[in-house]
């Protein structure tokens, strides 16, 4: 199952690619919210994380678009954010989001919440 | 009040009065004089005439007698020859008759010579003028001498005239005589001539008496002197025909004439002007003239004229007295009349004017004396309107003043007291409350009105006022309080009976106001004043109490606030104090488990590398990185959490710009080299020295560059430094220019906020925390100065300092000798350096020159920050460090220190006056001393640390398995070890070899570490011989304070994994030998 992680902090790239890989996933990664967009339509992946703050096109447009597109509205989007406040969960839902998440990641915890919307998906 | 009085009118009528009054009387007198004069000279002259016509009738008369006689002779001659005629025919008879006719006129002249004594010849003559007879009293008669006489005067003017009298001749020099001659009548041919002494006619002239001088003289038809009573004028013979007054009498007279030219005024005959009055004698024509001298004659009438003339003078004097005594009178009043005009115009209303002449004046005086009366009336009651009015606006701006500092009070004070008094005070005074005046203030909570203020109220009744706990509906004050409105006692003897009454009688007062004090409908107070007479209170008062009120309302609202604000802010205060100390606290507990964090990947990462596990370095490294942005960030919310808090102090030094600057320089270089950036340094030459705080500087400006370089690939960075004047005061302006991104106008916006970063991506992009420029722009804003930036998106930014060269005025002086002496001892190699850290000037000075008395080479810090930086410029020897300073305390000082690799072997000491050694010790201090300093220990200590030092570590644990443990763990950090299972053996052990640091376990047999510890500190060789304690002792407070100051530190076996302990127990040991050192000295001393 593919999963596509649009961030652009590598260190976050770093961690949480090689640990969905180790859970079994396909991981594509996109470095900013255009990228994003482009990949979604392009890898069609199963599910996208997306981070909120990204440069030239943050998270939320990002998802609006991916959400406004025909051929990729179909594809969960979980957000990700390490800003911890109420107002980001709403912030994302309100783009399309499907789900939410915080940073630092709690990966058991993510993973139950991508299976949730990908059901079959991982090792 | 003298008014200058126009003379003017006075000196008319004066002119007018006397014109009219003298003039009349000089005329009248003039005119009287005149006829008066002419009537006098008349008489006289009348008088003089008359004398003169008797002198010439009686000559008339007396020649007329003469005349009359010598007639009558003739009559008797004619006579007999009318008889002789009669008979003509009888010619012989006539001469007889003839005869008898001579005879008789020869008798006829005897007795006329006889009778007239005058006569003294008489002759007859005949008709052929022969004289027939001659009777003489002088001569012999003689009878018919035939003389011829024909052509005498006599005989032909006898014959003419029938009378003739001949001019006056003189015999013998002194008798005159006239001849006078008669003819009987035209037939008569015959006449008698008779010789006439007129001596008789000077007796008449002479009789003739005219005053003092004068005198009266005949001139007979020649104008020959005849008579005077002078005779020797008389015998002169004086023919006086030249006389003017002859010539006057002698000239033809018209009738009207006659009178006024009857006299002459000439010079008289015996010399003088005289007055000459004639009388003609014209049978004879001879004048007879009286003759006075004019002085004598006019005399009377001089002296007539003199009194006229005095009479007249006398009236003029009288008329000018008269005249000017009218002229007064009549000007008197008018100027009366002015100068009551004047004074009344001058404002004199009460003057009134006084005429009682009784005529229009006095009426024009009346009415001008009603007009002032109307006028006065209608002035003071103006004056009285005007009072009235003055004293409405006086006691509107007495209120508007009172109001005003009233509201002055209430908005510049905020003690309420102070507020309310100066309301009451106000309130009182204006309202004139004789009896004072309260605020009370209502407590909702016990529904007491409590008196707040008060003005003019006695002691007793304020006690009473406070004991009275009034409530609502009680009294003046609790009523208005319930109507919410203005509440009056007119009279308090009057007025209901409330528990108020008497307190109130006693004191006196008669009528009480109240109003009551509300806020949004609610009663908060009232506002009362007292009077000691009763009576209502106007409606204008309780207006202005009103104001009072609401000022009063607005005093105790603003206290409540303030109150309010003050709690708050206070708990504001405190809850910022607690989260600056919360941060600074937070801070240290986040570092605590970052350290672990740090050094624990550190290791992980040797570890890897030792173990050529290139795999694991990727992940370590990202870990490493990513805690020491954690801990950078920590740092500067530390640093913010400071200036948040105002902790963060500036430091005031004199440096040389330029090695600043170098010095950033140097520090970037790196970085800039990754990032393929070239650092351009343009400065002028003379940056010369400036004030500020040089530690807070370089890092503003190293954050400045960092920035730049970091936002900048492949470009160029330009740090240009300037100094200018502006405004009178010299700056000094350092420019960080990139080649970078830059940035857009909003980003420049929240540029310089907290936590904000140009873009929030630029945070994972670039790192930095956000902090930075904001801490960097406090501490350019502390110092006075800025932090100013332009940029363009795309092409860079440019990043200016601006301070001013001299910031603040803190100790100049002492601050330059700072950083000189830093410089000197930072130059003086061969003596071991000590950095001396402390806030304290004095202290600082203290410590420097005793220790460099004892040889050290001493460089001072004035605070943690300047500490740190000296420390990595320097690498001290050793360091003293205070604990309590203001910028960086000596805990964070330490921490950064032990945490710096390069600095971690230094050797630091803290000095304190807080006993907290164990947590200096805990952090790493080599030593802790407690302020006031012992000099002499500190220099024994430094001697010691900057000697070499001791590696024999003593072990003193009944637990064998944990002696083996350290001992393998020592050894193998290169101490020689030796051991001792209980303190007993411990001591013996001491005896032998004098270990350079114990380690001490608390529980054993048989002498257990506390006792040990007693003992071995009782031996002055070994007291300081350093100790540390390992133990699985949950230690006590008691026990702690038992060890604390014996023992160089406390370590918890069981708390951690021995391997850990025993790293520990490696890492802490040579400090703790550090300090025994010193104290080893000092016990050996």
């Amino acid at each position: 199952m593919k999963i596509l992680y649009v961030e652009d902090n590598d260190d976050n790239i770093y961690m949480l690619e090689r640990r969905l890989k180790r859970a079994g996933f396909d991981v594509v990664i996109a470095r900013d919210g255009a990228q994003g967009v482009a990949m979604a339509l392009a890898e069609q992946p199963a599910l996208i994380l997306m981070d909120l703050g990204l440069p030239v096109l943050d998270g939320s447009e990002a998802t609006r678009q991916i959400k406004a597109a025909p051929e990729t509205k179909h594809i969960p989007v979980i957000a990700l954010t390490s800003n911890a406040m109420t107002g980001d969960r709403e912030k994302a839902l309100a783009a399309g989001c499907d789900d939410f998440d915080t940073k630092p990641v709690d990966l058991a915890r993510l993973l139950g919440k991508i299976q949730a919307l990908a059901p079959g998906g991982g090792a | 009040m003298k008014l200058s009085m126009p003379r003017g009118l006075f000196r008319k009528y004066l002119i007018f009065l006397l014109i009219l009054v003298g003039g009349l009387l000089s005329v009248s007198s003039a005119v009287e004089l005149y006829f008066s004069y002419q009537e006098t000279k008349q008489s006289i002259v009348r008088l003089e005439r008359t004398k003169a016509q008797a002198a010439a009738s009686e000559i008339e008369r007396y020649v007329g007698q003469i005349v009359q006689h010598l007639r009558s002779t003739m009559q008797g001659a004619i006579d007999v020859s009318a008889l002789g005629t009669a008979g003509i025919g009888m010619q012989a008879g006539g001469h007889s008759r003839a005869a008898a006719l001579a005879e008789q006129r020869e008798i006829d002249f005897l007795r006329l010579l006889r009778n007239v004594p005058a006569i003294s010849e008489v002759r007859h003559l005949d008709l052929a003028g022969k004289e027939q007879l001659r009777t003489s009293r002088l001569a012999l008669d003689a009878v018919a001498s035939g003389q011829d006489y024909s052509d005498a005067p006599e005989f032909v003017g006898a014959k003419s005239k029938k009378t003739y009298v001949s001019p006056v001749y003189f015999r013998d020099e002194s008798e005159p005589f006239i001849t006078i001659a008669v003819a009987p009548d035209e037939t008569a041919a015959e006449v008698t001539a008779a010789e006439v002494n007129i001596r008789a006619i000077w007796d008449v002239v002479a009789r003739i008496g005219t005053g003092r001088d004068g005198n009266a003289y005949v001139l007979d038809s020649t104008n020959q002197l005849i008579a005077h009573p002078d005779l020797r004028l008389v015998l002169a013979k004086r023919d006086l025909s030249a006389a003017p007054q002859v010539k006057a009498a002698r000239a033809p007279r018209t009738g009207s004439a006659q009178d006024e030219q009857m006299f002459t005024i000439a010079e008289g005959l015996q010399g003088g002007q005289a007055l000459a009055v004639n009388a003609a004698i014209p049978a004879l024509g001879w004048l007879v003239f009286i003759e006075r001298p004019v002085e004598d004659t006019f005399a009377p009438l001089r002296a007539a004229t003199a009194r006229s003339v005095v009479v007249l003078a006398l009236g003029l004097l009288l008329a000018i007295l008269a005249s000017i005594a009218l002229a007064r009178r009549m000007v008197a009043p008018i100027r009366r009349l002015q100068d009551g005009a004047a004074r009344v115009g001058s404002g004199d209303l009460d003057h009134r004017i006084d005429i009682r002449t009784g005529d229009e004046l006095k009426a024009l005086a009346d009415e001008f004396n009603r007009t002032t009366a109307r006028l006065q009336d209608s002035q003071s009651n103006l004056e009285q309107k005007v009072e009235a009015r003055t004293e409405a606006l006086t006691r509107s701006v007495e209120e508007m003043h009172a109001l005003g500092e009233v509201g002055r009070a209430v908005s510049s004070t905020l003690d309420l007291q102070t507020v309310l008094v100066t309301i009451i005070t106000h309130a009182v005074e204006l309202s004139k409350a004789d009896a004072g005046g309260t605020i009370y203030e209502f407590d909702e909570a016990t529904g007491v009105f409590e008196p707040r203020a008060n003005y003019r109220v006695s002691d007793a009744y304020v006690r009473i006022l406070r004991e009275s706990r009034i409530r609502l509906g009680e009294s003046a004050v609790g009523k208005c309080a319930v109507n919410q409105a203005p509440y009056q006692v007119p009279d308090v003897e009057k007025g209901e009976d409330s528990r108020m009454r008497d307190p109130l009688l006693r004191e006196g007062v008669r009528a009480v106001l109240a109003v009551p004090l509300l806020r949004e409908e609610r009663v908060i107070g009232a506002l009362v004043i007292r009077r000691k007479v009763a009576g209502e209170f106007s409606q204008s008062l309780v207006t202005l109490l009103q104001n009072f009120a609401n000022q009063s309302v607005l005093a105790i609202q603003n206290a409540r606030l303030f109150r309010e604000i003050a709690e708050k802010g206070q708990q504001l205060e405190v809850a910022s104090q607690l989260k600056s100390q919360f941060l600074a606290n937070m801070s240290h507990e986040l570092r605590t488990p970052l350290n672990a964090i740090i050094g624990v990947t550190e290791m992980l990462h040797d570890d890897a590398v030792d173990l050529k596990r290139e795999d694991e370095l990727e992940p370590l490294d990202r870990v490493l990185r990513a805690a020491k942005h954690l801990l950078a960030l920590i740092n500067d919310i530390l640093d913010l959490s400071k200036i948040e808090a105002g902790k963060m102090d500036i430091h005031v030094e004199s440096f040389a710009i330029a090695p600043l600057i170098d010095d950033v320089v140097q520090t970037i270089g790196m970085m800039a080299k990754k990032n393929g950036n070239t650092v351009v340094v343009d400065c002028v030459t003379d940056l010369g020295t400036m004030r500020a705080d040089q530690t807070r500087i370089r890092q503003a400006l190293l954050n400045l560059v960092s920035n730049a370089n970091k936002f900048t690939e492949g470009g160029t960075v330009t740090i240009a430094a300037r100094r200018v004047t502006e405004a009178g005061r010299e700056w000094v302006t350092i420019a960080v220019t990139d080649t970078g991104i830059g940035l857009t106008p909003q980003q420049l916006g929240n540029l310089f906020q907290e936590f904000v970063q140009a873009d929030a991506s630029t945070t994972r992009k670039y790192g930095g925390t956000g902090l930075g420029l904001a801490i960097s722009r406090r501490f350019c804003q502390m110092m006075g100065g800025d932090i100013a930036v332009t940029s363009e998106l795309g092409r860079g930014s440019t990043f200016t300092i601006r301070l001013p060269v001299e910031v603040g005025a803190v100790q100049p002086a002492t601050a330059v000798r700072d950083a000189a002496a830093g410089r000197e001892g930072a130059a003086a190699p061969g003596s071991a350096t000590i950095l001396v850290a402390d806030d304290d000037q004095t202290v600082l000075e203290v410590i420097e020159r005793h220790l460099t008395r004892d040889g050290f080479s001493v460089v001072t810090a004035r605070g943690g920050h300047e500490a740190l930086r000296l420390a990595r410029e320097l690498h001290p020897a050793a360091i003293t460090l205070d604990v309590l300073m203001p910028d960086l305390d000596g805990w964070t000082v330490l921490a950064a220190i032990k945490g710096d690799p390069e600095l971690s072997d230094i050797p630091v000491i803290l000095l304190s006056i807080v006993d907290e050694k164990n947590r200096g010790y805990a952090l790493g201090a080599t030593d802790y001393m407690i302020k006031p300093i012992d000099r002499a220990r500190l220099s024994r200590m430094l001697r010691n640390i900057c000697g070499a030092l001791g590696r024999h570590v003593l072990l003193v644990d009944d637990d064998d398995m944990m002696r083996r443990g350290m001992r393998g763990a020592l050894e193998q950090d290169g101490w020689q070890v030796s051991e001792a299972e209980n303190g007993r053996v411990a001591l013996a052990r001491l005896a032998d070899t004098r270990p350079d640091i114990i380690m001490l376990d608390l529980v054993m047999p048989e002498m257990d570490g506390f006792e040990f510890l007693v003992e071995m500190r009782s031996h002055a060789e070994w007291r300081d011989v350093p100790v540390l304690v390992v133990t699985a002792k949950d230690l006590t407070a008691e026990e702690r304070s038992r060890l604390n100051g014996d023992v160089e530190r406390v370590l918890q076996k069981g708390g951690a994994e021995l391997p850990e302990l025993l790293r520990e127990i490696v890492r802490v040991l040579p400090r703790s030998i550090e300090r025994g050192q010193s104290s080893k000295v000092e016990g050996a001393e």
